[in-house]
């Protein structure tokens, strides 16, 4: 028997001890094998109904050389249960159907209702399909993002984390001397989000990776948000200024997630009840998600030197995008005047 | 230009052998692949650009990062040492992000990098 089908016959019993002894799951597929989860879809078949899910599975904390160590991440419970509280206040987001216990024996993780629909990013942009679509998309996200950022974080939200922006900066230069740069740009960066960081319109409950590739849309719009292990506690404004980095844009032209402008969005954002967040707000998170960016490039630019793994193709190139982003953000300070 | 030491003629060089590989991998390999083989050819491909526009460009944009840094650090040390003093020097504060010409430089360097990495991010210009 192979890895993959013990590992199959494990899902399958735990399929029957959620569902009853006569479920079964069909078409169980591999979706995506990151470094961090694994995700799986599959069609549960029970009392002849079929039941559509995703079920993802988490690497154990520290099982991936500390890759993650500068952007927080959640548990797979907490994770479930930020999902479980979005829901409530009527954000879109897959019901969680079932969290993943020691006594499962097949790791950390949930399931999911599984919602159909696309989620590639380059689709949604390029795809003619989809071009009526981006006037609806953009107020989708704008009405999503304020009730994310509106949600009332007492007392229920005290399990995500919070990490000052400075503070964040700081685990940035850390991983940088631990992964031997020597980039005076980036630093010059670096040191420039360090003399910049604005104060907060208010904290919220922030999504942290809100961008396309997280959205499952159809024709008519928004239909999910996926992907919230990185939610935590912050700056409202920082889920925009993630949106609006250029490597999330798929070549589109618009400068938020490249299917609407940035003040247009904002405006959406407000008119739906979102906090009254300014644009050179947006436009400091949109440069501090230039260098989150860069770092992961850097991360992922760095494992060829673990020894006793193989040089991922992937990884080589992605680790060669690490000066797009730190071209970004110098065109951005230069192009806005942004400078004390 | 690298200099390749072992040729002592017209034996084809670098920047021939890896042509001859990008070439293979689109118009033979790449017909035949299908989903992630494909997918893995093309970025294959894209990587060995990487190759032949470093054998093109490395030496020059050496040259132009190195004569930039003399100028603003007045100093005549090489390469290595020089970034390395600049990156430390605006971490610790010793030279502030407003020094003049300093923004101008990290930029031209930043834009050298790109135009190995990935020229096309050049091109559009919606930073």
């Amino acid at each position: 028997m192979t890895i993959l089908e013990q590992h199959t016959e494990r899902m399958q019993a735990l399929f029957r001890k959620i569902w009853g002894p006569d479920a079964v799951a069909r078409n169980l597929l591999l979706l995506t094998g990151g470094a961090s989860k694994r995700t799986y879809s599959a069609d549960v078949v029970r009392c002849g109904k079929v039941l559509p899910i995703i079920l993802q599975l988490f690497q154990a904390r520290g099982e991936e050389s500390g890759e993650h160590d500068v952007v927080p991440r959640l548990t797979p419970e907490q994770d479930a249960s930020i999902q479980t509280l979005m829901k409530s206040a009527g954000v879109a987001v897959p019901n969680v159907l079932y969290i993943l216990k020691p006594d499962d024996g097949i790791g950390l993780g949930y399931i999911t209702e599984r919602i159909s629909g696309e989620s590639s990013g380059r689709r949604i942009i390029r795809d003619d399909r989809y071009s009526g679509t981006h006037a609806t998309l953009a107020r989708d996200c704008a009405r999503t993002l304020a009730a994310i950022h509106t949600f009332d974080t007492e007392p229920n939200c005290d399990f995500l984390p919070y990490t000052p922006a400075g503070d964040l900066i700081a685990r940035f230069k850390h991983q940088v001397d631990q992964a031997g740069l020597v980039c005076p740009a980036l630093e010059w960066a670096l040191e420039w989000l360090d003399q910049h960081i604005p104060s907060p319109v208010r904290t919220s409950v922030c999504h942290g990776d809100f961008r396309l590739g997280n959205f499952i849309i159809g024709r008519e719009g928004l239909r999910a948000v996926i992907d919230w292990e990185l939610a935590n506690l912050g700056d409202p404004a920082q889920d925009i200024g993630w949106l609006s980095v250029r490597s999330w844009r798929f070549g589109g032209a618009r400068c938020c997630g490249g299917f609407v402008s940035l003040e247009e969005f904002i405006e959406a954002y407000v008119e739906a009840g979102g906090p009254p967040i300014s644009l050179p707000d947006v436009m400091y998170w949109q440069a501090f998600g230039n260098v989150r960016w860069a770092l992961h490039c850097l991360r992922r630019g760095v494992r060829y030197l673990d020894r006793g793994r193989a040089v991922s193709l992937e990884d080589t190139g992605i680790g060669r995008r690490f000066f797009e982003p730190i071209h970004d953000f110098i065109n951005l300070v230069e192009k806005h005047g942004y400078r004390q | 230009m690298v200099i390749d030491s072992n040729l002592a003629g017209p034996q084809p060089p670098i920047e021939v052998l890896v042509r001859a590989v990008k070439d293979f991998l689109l118009e033979i390999a790449l017909p035949e692949l299908q989903g992630v083989a494909a997918f893995q050819a093309r970025m294959a491909a894209r990587q060995l650009e990487i190759v032949e526009r470093t054998l093109l460009l490395s030496a020059d944009n050496e040259h132009r990062e190195l004569a930039g840094l003399q100028e603003l650090l007045h100093s005549e040390e090489e390469l290595g040492r020089l970034r390395k003093k600049l990156a430390a020097m605006i971490r610790s504060g010793a030279m502030s992000i407003d020094t003049p010409g300093l923004l101008e430089h990290l930029k031209s360097t930043t834009i050298a990098a790109l135009a190995i990495d990935n020229p096309a991010w050049l091109d559009r210009s919606n930073g």
